[in-house]
Parts: C-alpha cells; structure tokens; sequence
C-alpha cells in the first residue's frame, strides 16, 4: 500500500447477484459517483478477508455490507463506530459471513496486526432474502441512497477536521 | 446454531458428536457422528452446495456471458470457474485448438494468482492455526504477527495478479471465451514480476520453516488421488486426468468416468471414479501426481520439507495438504514472477468465435482441486444445458472417509478437542464454503 493512498477508504461487501446482499456493491457505486476527493471506494463482492489488503495507512474505513438482525424489520439501517463500546455487537462466527473471516474478525486481526485505521464506521442494512438470483428488495433498495449520503457526510466532516 | 439435548441411549458407551452450523448465504456445514464401543455408529457431513443454481442459471444466456456469471460462483476462486466455463465453451465452439499459446500463458499466469491467494489465505489465516494451536488466525497473530504480515504481503502479490490480468482482483471481468478482453500493461506487468519475486523468496522461507516446525498429526490413507496431468507442466488449465489407481481419460470423458451420487442426509452431491469409490482432488493429489513438473524453485525446496517431516512422497497423510499448498505457492509465483517478467504484449489477446451448435466438457485445477464444466449450445450461441462438478463436491465422500478413519482416535476426547480434531480434518480440504473456518458449531449428546 503506497503512503499517498487516500486516507478514507469506503469498502463494500455483498454479492450483487443474491438479492439483499447486493446492498454494499450498490452503496458503494453510489459513493463512488460522489467523486469525492480524499475517499478510495473499493466492493470487496465476496472476496475473502479482502479487507486486510486495504487497511494499511488508511486514517479511517468504512465497512458498508448487508446484516442479518432477527428483531428488526429489512431495510433498517444501521449505523455504528466500530471502536463504540455501546455499538451493536458483531457476530464473529464466520458461519455468518460469506468472507472467509467475518469483518469483526478482520478488524480485529487488524487491530493486532496494529494496520486498523482509527475511525471505522460501520453500515449496514437488515437484509431480508439474501438469495441467489433474487432481485434486491425494494425496502433494502430504498436506503441505498441514504446510506451513501450518510457516509459522505461522514467523510466530509472527518476530512475536514484532517 | 447448534442445539444440545440429552440422549436417551441404552448403554453408557455410545457417544454422538454433532457438529451443526447455519450459514447465511454460500451453504452450510454439519456433522453428526455417532459412535457405539469406540466404532463409528454413524457418520454424516451435511453441506449445501450453492453452484448448482448456477447450471439453471446459465440457460438460455448467451455463451459469453458465463465466464462473468460463474464468477460469482464463489468469492474465493472466481477464476477456477471462469476458466472452466472457457476452456469448455471454447471446445463447444470449435475454437479450443486456436487458441494462442500466449493466450494460454497468461491464463496459467492469471490461475497462479488465484492459486497464491487462495492458498496463503488458506494456509495462514484458516488452517495454521489449527497446527499451532490457537483458536484462530487473530489469537495466533499476536505471537506471530510478522508471520501474518509476511503472509498478507504474498496474498495481496496474488490479488494483484488477479487483477492485472482479469482487471480487478474480486470477480474479475476481463476473461471472456476464446481470452480476454484486454492485455495487461507491460510495465506493470514487470513491475508486478519484481514483487512476485520478493514475494517468491519468501515464501520459500515460510514453507519450509512451517516443514521444520510443525508436528503433524498421522492420519496415513489409502487415497485414489486425481488430477489433470499434462505432459509438460505442473496442470492448472490443461491435461488428461489421471490418478493413482489407473483413471486416465480425456477431458471430455470425466464426467462420465466419475459418479455424482445424491445421499440421503446431503443436499450436496458425492462423486466417486464409477467402479471403485471415493477420491480425492486439491494440492496433495495434484503434487503426488506432478511433483516432477514443479519449477525449479519448488523442485529445489521439495527434497527439503520431505526430509524435515521425515516422508517421501506420495504423501499419504492429508495434513501434508498444508504444506503441498506452500509449495504449490512456490511454483505459482515463480510461474507468474517469469511469465510477467518476460511478458511482451500479446499479438491478439482472444481468437474470433463464430457461435456454433456443439457440446464441450473441460476441468482446470481450481485451488482446492479440478473443477469440471459441460456445456450444450444451440447454434446462436444460447446455453441449453451446464453441467458444474467442484472440487469440493468431488471430496465429500473422502472427507467422510477420512472422519470414519479419525473418530477412534477423538473418541476419548473432550468435546471441545474433539469437535476440533473433527473441523482440523475437514480444513485439510479447503473445502469451498467460503466460511470454511469454524464454519463448524460443536455440541455432544451423551448417555
């Protein structure tokens, strides 16, 4: 990873081709067509612990995927500081994550590997079918937009306290 | 998620361990193996197997249109299946034999990647820790963190060769029938070569450091190993398949040579050769095969790790499989390091396809091992029928075999050391769910 890598990177996991899960690819597209400056956008799609290539010199990541959430409605957005005690717990059983390593025990490799940036944001949104072939539903479809205006909110206010 | 409950059974000596999980998406993994006075009772791996919604998937599409959907297959080995589907659909179409040699080195090129990435990620993130003792990849990093570094360094050298060649690392989009869309750069190319060389002395370190240092359990088999086998080089994308046992057949003819058998307690299929039973396809068969083809770095390291873990090859025991990895990385980046440091732009990057009616059957060496497509198409081109046989298909009624093999050996154990000797094994074959590590939950019923 050069030093002059963008200090934000926004990393999006989800398969764009398994209905709900196609929520990061998509939110990442959208941020991606923000062209902001300062900001790397990568999809990871399904690629396994892709996201440790990416952490390297990084001051901030966010991690935009689809979430599993049995009490609450598809489509909630879920918004979370990785580093917040009070945050939602992770699930780290990689049984839940189609990434090889889950992204709470890729951070967490991070973190002891001393490559994770000190501001990680996580996005999500509670995904209803996440099956192959099945279009993305229409209440997980509607938030893409919110959450990539989210999260370049979120860039705009680290960037400019930089 | 696992669910315990006590067992009713009539003696004191029966013991069922059950190994339940829940995946989300890719598939699911289970273990049910019960055991009465030491002998195994029953045993049964349950495990989904997602690409067989991509056989329906693919028909009626157009022929070029399935490298990019079988990609999406798996996260893990998205090129396996894109030169699967291209080496196949390019016999259907009457091509197979035009396409150009420097077509076919940067298609081996483009497959080492896959092999680095797969491998490494394999090795140090989700089967080391096994060897080491530690509950995973994050607890083993905090002793050996610059073991991990160094191992990220030749994953992401891997990535990058993905990359280049398919022009992005995560479901790569440049391959297409007849071969890719695009050349890579030279100067990157030659500046890639300079890493992978980096890269390549490394990990001949590593390997044979893990060779030196770790104690591998015995667990010696009578495998059938099989692989393609070509005549000139280590196989990735072509040769006959062949195995220890007497199979040898055309490309063509593996798919009737083996048996797809449905199993009662699986929705996944079990392969066996048709007359004799289960076999085993991934590193170790294709090394016990091919050891005689490895490039000379590979070649050079292999007299050493057999003599640091005491064993010539063929190798008999699948948790040698970690080890058969580490030098398949060594061939893999040596091939990528020479191919991209001599690498001149090709004249054609892909030969002219006129669609046709026809039929094409083709394996290539998937990391985890041979991965087979057939493909139907009418005269314009559309897909009429697929056919998709993984690797991890091919193994399951080995990795059944093996558990049989290694139950007497945990049956005396705690439930927690005995889940993991159980999960241990079942890494030994990178099997393609991409949750592959603690993709099992453990929980016993005991009388």
């Amino acid at each position: 990873m050069p030093n002059d890598c963008p200090p934000l990177l926004v990393a999006a996991y989800g398969n764009e081709m398994a209905g709900d899960d196609a929520f990061g690819p998509l939110v990442a597209e959208a941020v991606r067509t923000m062209a902001m400056t300062g900001i790397e956008v990568v999809n990871l799609g399904m690629q396994p612990a892709a996201l440790l290539n990416h952490l390297a010199d990084r001051r901030a990541v966010c991690v935009v995927d689809a979430a599993f959430c049995e009490d609450m409605p598809d489509g909630t957005l879920i918004e979370a500081d990785f580093f917040d005690a009070d945050r939602p717990p992770l699930v780290h059983d990689a049984t839940l994550s189609t990434h090889g390593l889950s992204v709470a025990d890729e951070l967490e490799l991070a973190q002891r590997l001393g490559i994770c940036p000190s501001h990680v944001r996580l996005v999500a949104v509670v995904a209803g079918s996440v099956e192959v072939g099945r279009p993305v539903g229409a209440s997980v479809l509607q938030r893409v937009s919110v959450a990539a205006h989210r999260i370049a909110a979120w860039a705009s206010r680290l960037l400019e306290s930089a | 998620m696992s669910a315990s409950k006590k067992d009713k059974s009539d003696n004191g000596a029966k013991r069922s361990i059950r190994v339940k999980a829940l995946a989300r998406v890719e598939g699911e993994g289970a273990l049910n193996l019960t055991m009465r006075d030491g002998q195994v009772e029953e045993l049964q791996l349950k495990i989904y197997e997602p690409p067989r919604f991509f056989e329906a998937f693919l028909r009626g599409r157009d022929y070029q249109e399935v490298p990019d959907i079988t990609a999406r297959i798996c996260g893990i080995c998205p090129v396996a299946y894109q030169m699967g589907s291209c080496h196949a659909l390019e016999k259907a179409m009457g091509v197979f034999d035009q396409v150009d040699p420097a077509i076919r080195m940067l298609r081996n090129v483009l497959y080492c990647g896959e092999w680095i990435e797969s491998h490494v990620l394999h090795m140090f993130l989700l089967h080391l820790p096994d060897f080491l003792g530690f509950e995973s990849a994050i607890s083993m990093a905090a002793d050996h963190g610059a073991l991990v570094k160094r191992s990220l360094r030749i994953k992401k050298a891997g990535n990058d060769v993905v990359a280049l060649l398919g022009g992005r690392s995560v479901h790569p989009v440049g391959i297409c029938v007849g071969g890719f869309y695009r050349a890579p750069d030279a100067a990157a190319a030659a500046a890639l070569a300079r890493e992978l060389r980096v890269c390549l002395d490394d990990m001949c370190e590593i390997t044979l450091f893990l060779a030196e240092h770790i104690t591998f359990p015995t667990l010696e088999r009578e495998y059938e190993f099989v692989s393609l086998c070509p005549d000139d080089e280590y196989p990735m994308n072509l040769g006959r398949i062949k195995s220890n046992k007497g199979l040898n057949v055309d490309q063509e003819e593996f798919g009737r040579a083996i048996e797809e058998r449905q199993v009662a307690h699986s929705s996944a299929l079990h392969a066996v050769v048709k007359g004799r039973g289960p076999y085993l396809v991934g590193p170790l068969a294709r090394l016990n095969l091919n050891a005689e083809k490895l490039l000379p770095r590979a070649a050079e390291l292999l007299p050493k790790v057999c003599k640091a873990v005491g064993k010539m090859l063929p190798w008999q025991n699948n948790y040698f499989s970690l080890l058969a990895r580490g030098l398949e990385t060594v061939h893999a980046l040596e091939l990528a390091a020479d191919s991209l440091g001599n690498y001149v732009p090709p004249v054609r990057t892909r030969v002219p396809i006129v669609p046709r009616a026809g039929i094409g059957g083709h394996g290539t060496e998937a990391p985890r091992g041979i991965c087979w497509h057939e493909y139907r198409s009418e005269a314009d081109g559309t897909i009429v029928s697929a056919r998709i046989i993984p690797p991890t298909s091919q193994n399951y009624a080995m990795i059944e075999a093996d558990l049989r093999a290694l139950a007497p050996q945990v049956v005396e154990l705690p439930d927690e050391d005995a889940a993991l000797r159980c999960e241990h094994l079942i890494r030994n074959y990178d099997p393609c769910i991409s949750c592959s590590v603690h993709f099992l939950k453990f929980s016993r019923v005991r009388a």
